[in-house]
């Protein structure tokens, strides 16, 4: 008798003892999602050329990356547009555009784009400034690199036929997501 | 909003001990899923959930014909993980491509992320798990009888924490009555039992289970062996909000569960402490400390 309470005294605290059974200090791998959009408006005949500043902050703020977390990658998952035409819009066939980050293209070629309520994936990115994107956004939020330098996103294009009025709204979107370890207990 | 607490709530109901100034938040973890990765990311909890609920009702089937019972008692109960419940076959969401099938982990998995790989410089990274080796539930229990030969259990707690936790709440009824009144002379004793829970985390999280069971127990001095075969089901409903924009809801089943339960008491007058084993899809321990007061 006095056996199997002493089993129970030990199996109760054991059992109790340890949270949730997590491994302690064992780090989990957190994956934050983010997205950069950009919407444009235009009511112009010719090309365009325009661009917005994100600054560090206008990213980091979103994230709620958690104090003590290790910042381990950055993922750009996708690059997507979608043209939305307005009343008056007079170049039918869309546009053909080329997008930029840092003054570097961001498309491998440029696109040629229709009216879409979607958003549309490009394809084919310049892997050079995606690598280069990724290393800048990984500096804004790890904790041991200091970087302020702004991140510009610009579009330019010409509306198709190039000589017709293009009145629509043209957005840009990147999706990704910040990878963090941290120890859960 | 609600999610972002609701989450350390959950933990903070079964988790008993636990370092929680470093706790993240649990909702980051499925926030990267919609319904179809997020289901089975998330399954192995609601099993564990759901079986654990319906555990550590009973320490013995003898229910007396008319007579004062009370037993008050802290019920603890742990899920045991094992390795196939801790990996899903996942596919990235969202636009990315390509959408090719990868193994990751669920919520109870390795902590270690996965990352796949696209065209030009893309890539998405599925979350890791909480390294979970067992899910531990600790459950307040209440049985009153007997009115010929029927007891009724209550499991209740509930407590508001913050405005943005607005409620947490768990109510357990259940009922027994004793088969072998009917059958004097018999070694054993044997009763029939239906329980449900009800459990909810504010808007994030509800979860119901029900248990039907026929137990047995058979007593010596101080000394109660005790097994039980149940049929249990429970499903949890989960709301939360995908990648920050969108979002999604859907609910996880575990049911048509037969459950083998094999245990012991020692009633050592008037502490009553119990170890129970539950052989399951979802296999478990339960443990019970309680004190039993009986009319002589």
């Amino acid at each position: 008798m006095k056996y199997i309470l002493n089993i129970l005294m030990l199996v109760t605290p054991v059992l109790f003892g340890s949270g949730c059974f997590v491994e302690k200090d064992a780090e989990t791998d957190l994956v934050l999602s983010f997205n950069l959009q950009e919407t444009y408006s235009f009511d112009i005949t010719g090309g365009f050329n325009e661009s917005r500043i994100i600054a560090k902050e206008e990213f980091t703020d979103n994230l709620d990356i958690p104090e003590g977390a290790r910042v381990k990658k950055v993922d750009v998952e996708y690059v997507a547009a979608r043209i939305v035409e307005l009343p008056g819009n007079t170049a039918t066939e869309g546009i053909k555009m080329q997008a930029f980050v840092n003054g570097s293209p961001f498309f491998a070629r440029e696109e040629a784009l229709g009216f879409s309520q979607d958003l549309t994936v490009i394809h084919d990115l310049n892997e050079t400034t995606v690598v280069a994107l990724r290393e800048q956004l990984f500096t804004y939020v790890d904790d041991n690199i200091t970087n302020d330098e702004d991140l510009i996103i610009g579009i330019q294009g010409i509306p198709n036929p190039t000589d017709k009025t293009l009145r629509a709204t043209i957005t840009v979107r990147l999706q990704g997501a910040v990878t963090i370890a941290s120890a859960f207990f | 909003m609600v999610s972002k607490y609701a989450w350390l709530l959950l933990l903070f109901f079964i988790c008993l001990t636990g370092n929680f100034a470093k706790a993240q938040q649990l909702d980051d973890y499925i926030a990267k899923y919609t319904a179809a990765n997020g289901k089975d990311y998330l399954q192995p909890l609601a099993n564990a959930f759901g079986a654990s609920l319906n555990s550590g009702l009973y320490r013995s089937a003898a229910i007396k014909k008319r007579s004062l019972q009370v037993y008050v008692g802290l019920i603890g109960t742990s899920a045991i993980i094992s390795d196939q419940k801790k990996t899903f076959v996942a596919q990235p969401e969202g636009l990315f491509e390509p959408k090719a099938p990868v193994e990751v982990s669920t919520v109870f998995g390795s902590g270690e992320s996965v990352t796949v790989y696209g065209e030009n410089g893309t890539s998405y990274t599925f979350p890791g798990g909480l390294n979970v080796k067992a899910f531990p539930l600790l459950i307040p229990q209440v049985t009153v009888g007997s009115w010929w030969g029927t007891d009724l259990t209550v499991r209740f707690f509930t407590y508001n924490f913050n405005k943005n936790i607005d409620r947490v709440n768990l109510l357990g009824l259940g009922i027994r009555h004793s088969i072998s009144q009917y059958f004097p002379g018999i070694p054993v004793e044997i009763a029939a039992g239906y329980f449900w829970h009800h459990f909810t985390l504010s808007d994030f999280l509800k979860a119901n289970s029900s248990l039907i069971s026929l137990q047995s127990s058979y007593t010596k001095d101080m000394v109660t062996f005790y097994g039980g075969l149940g049929y249990g089901n429970s499903n949890m409903d989960i709301n939360y909000v995908f990648e920050k924009e969108d979002p999604i809801a859907f609910g996880l089943d575990y049911n048509n569960n037969v459950r083998l339960t094999l245990g012991i008491a020692l009633d050592i007058e008037p502490v009553v402490l119990n170890l129970g084993y539950t052989l399951a899809r979802q296999s478990l321990i339960s443990v019970g400390v309680g004190l039993r007061f009986e009319k002589k």
